[in-house]
């Protein structure tokens, strides 16, 4: 079940307040309704790294195919 | 549209980089008189797009001088004497990088990493390029240097951020230019000014003393007229750099594989979202481009890839995330300078927790493991860049209106994704759709896989003259 999160400009403004910005009500109700596409289709809270993939590096894979891929065209292919 | 008469093609300006590096080698033309035919087109064409910040002309003409002097001892370096021009965001030594912006800047005290390499492989550099405030925007609105315009039509936007980059090239006022792709900002521009743009693999390109927009999702690319001519220009560029630690030791492809042949070659189709409510001239364009490579005897198979949206929606929180935290000090310090939309936009950062960013980023290790898979034997993924060709700079001039985020999401739905995964994307002109504006469509490659993207996009334009087509802009 999503626990995704719906932003309020009350909660908005208090994180940028945590941040050292201070924002108008407008601006942290306009924020609000920015973010709150994002949060929903992102979704974190229903989400969990699978075990395997820790610890969490994207990077990796993006080396190992790399590598792969330079291999493979020393082999003559593609 | 127009395509070179007989006549213009004598015109050396309209040569693709690759004509105009064998025309300098074999001696049949100088930098000089190379550098002067762009700097023509430059001195007639730039003021209706508004593509260069500056001209630098002398500085210009004496490097040409320089390069054939070269030249003439036998230096053979790659972009000798090839006249380029960069987005204004890449430190240049002695000089301001505007970065688009009304926020001040110091004078650089040294060449960026891609700088760097692209003077050491002889290229010149005409001056500094237009770009969206900052590189956080999508249309080539700027509200300190004026809009730029699109060479197929000065009423519609070029894509941004690498505006100038990209109606510079298509206007066929340079051979090539340097982008920068944090959502978009190279396909972008590529799609809607009819020209090559080849997003780099995140860790493909040092971003050593380039303008941050967000940490893990910059990347560098060219900007060019051809996929051979991308090549060349990534060739120079790529490539291990101690002072970027993202940048990593992989062999760089050489120009060369754009010449080997594409039959046999896998391109994947999405089952779903990259083609679901695209005008009809963009879907057009991208029937006609499978058509094409069935053609090529490419084998093209459809495919299911992880949920697009929930990439797309990391990649917004990491953008925003990382673009707050680098403008922070500038928020609190003069935010006035900002313009609307660039502020809205950064702010919107300051809302999401830290929780959420971490979150997006540990998302990305299990949705590239996912893309991998799911792409396994097909050498690239064919997408739309874009579900429209380029709009009014009018109706998309949103400023920070409280739909402006929705306009920006909507037009780069299908570009986020290769940011949040670090992929590489080759975007190659495509046809033409709605209002006879270029259509773009991207190869999205696995991770340093740019090789298979370059050949894919070669061996296309081997097979089609989309790429050859000029704007009348005369």
């Amino acid at each position: 079940m999503s626990k995704t999160r719906t932003p309020t400009a009350a909660a908005v403004a208090a994180t940028a307040a945590g941040g050292g910005i201070t924002l108008p009500d407008a601006t942290a109700q306009r924020i609000a309704g920015a973010i709150a596409p994002a949060l929903k289709a992102f979704d974190a809270a229903s989400w969990t790294l699978p075990m395997a993939q820790e610890p969490s590096a994207w990077m990796k894979h993006a080396r190992a195919n790399g590598l792969a891929n330079a291999a493979r065209k020393k082999g003559g292919r593609a | 549209m127009s395509k070179p008469s007989s006549q213009s093609r004598n015109d050396p300006a309209l040569w693709t980089m690759e004509q105009a590096s064998r025309a300098l080698a074999s001696g049949r033309i100088s930098s000089l008189e190379l550098t002067r035919a762009c700097l023509a087109r430059i001195e007639a064409i730039n003021p209706k797009l508004n593509a260069f910040l500056a001209v630098e002309k002398d500085e210009s003409l004496k490097a040409a001088r320089a390069a054939d002097r070269a030249r003439a001892k036998g230096d053979k370096r790659p972009l000798l004497g090839i006249p380029l021009a960069q987005k204004d965001m890449f430190a240049r030594k002695g000089k301001t990088m505007s970065r688009g912006a009304a926020q001040p800047n110091g004078i650089e005290q040294q060449d960026c990493a891609v700088i760097a390499r692209l003077n050491a492989a002889g290229a010149l550099n005409l001056g500094p390029l237009h770009m969206n405030e900052f590189a956080f925007g999508v249309g080539g609105h700027n509200d300190h240097f004026g809009h730029a315009h699109n060479a197929w039509d000065v009423t519609r936007v070029t894509g941004g951020s690498s505006s100038g980059s990209g109606t510079a090239v298509a206007a066929r006022l340079i051979f090539g230019a340097l982008g920068s792709d944090t959502g978009g900002s190279v396909r972008l521009p590529a799609h809607f000014c009819g020209i090559t743009g080849l997003k780099t693999t995140f860790g493909r390109v040092s971003r050593a003393g380039a303008m941050p927009l967000s940490f893990t999702l910059d990347t560098i690319g060219p900007l060019a007229r051809t996929a051979v001519d991308a090549a060349m220009m990534l060739q120079v560029i790529a490539g291990f750099d101690a002072d970027d630690a993202t940048a990593l030791d992989i062999p760089v492809p050489n120009a060369a594989i754009c010449k080997k042949p594409v039959a046999g070659m896998t391109v994947g189709i999405p089952a779903a979202f990259y083609f679901d409510n695209l005008d009809a001239g963009v879907a057009k364009a991208a029937d006609a481009m499978i058509a094409q490579l069935k053609r090529m005897k490419v084998k093209v198979k459809t495919i299911t890839l992880p949920d697009q949206m929930r990439i797309n929606a990391a990649c917004q929180i990491i953008l925003g995330s990382e673009a707050a935290a680098i403008h922070r000090p500038y928020i609190l310090g003069s935010p006035e300078k900002y313009g609307a939309q660039v502020r809205s936009r950064i702010e919107n950062g300051y809302g999401y927790t830290a929780v959420e960013y971490i979150e997006a980023l540990r998302f990305r290790s299990a949705a590239l493991a996912e893309h991998i898979a799911a792409t396994q034997g097909c050498d690239a993924v064919l997408t739309p860049v874009s579900p429209k060709t380029a709009p009014t700079t009018a109706e998309t001039d949103v400023g920070g209106a409280p739909g402006a985020e929705a306009v920006i999401q909507a037009i780069t739905r299908f570009t986020r994704p290769a940011n949040t995964l670090g992929l590489p994307t080759l975007t190659v002109p495509s046809g033409f759709g709605e209002n006879n504006m270029p259509v773009g469509l991207q190869f999205v490659g696995r991770p340093f896989e740019e090789d298979r993207l370059l050949m894919l996009g070669a061996g296309f334009q081997r097979e089609t003259d989309f790429h050859e087509a000029m704007p009348d802009i005369n």
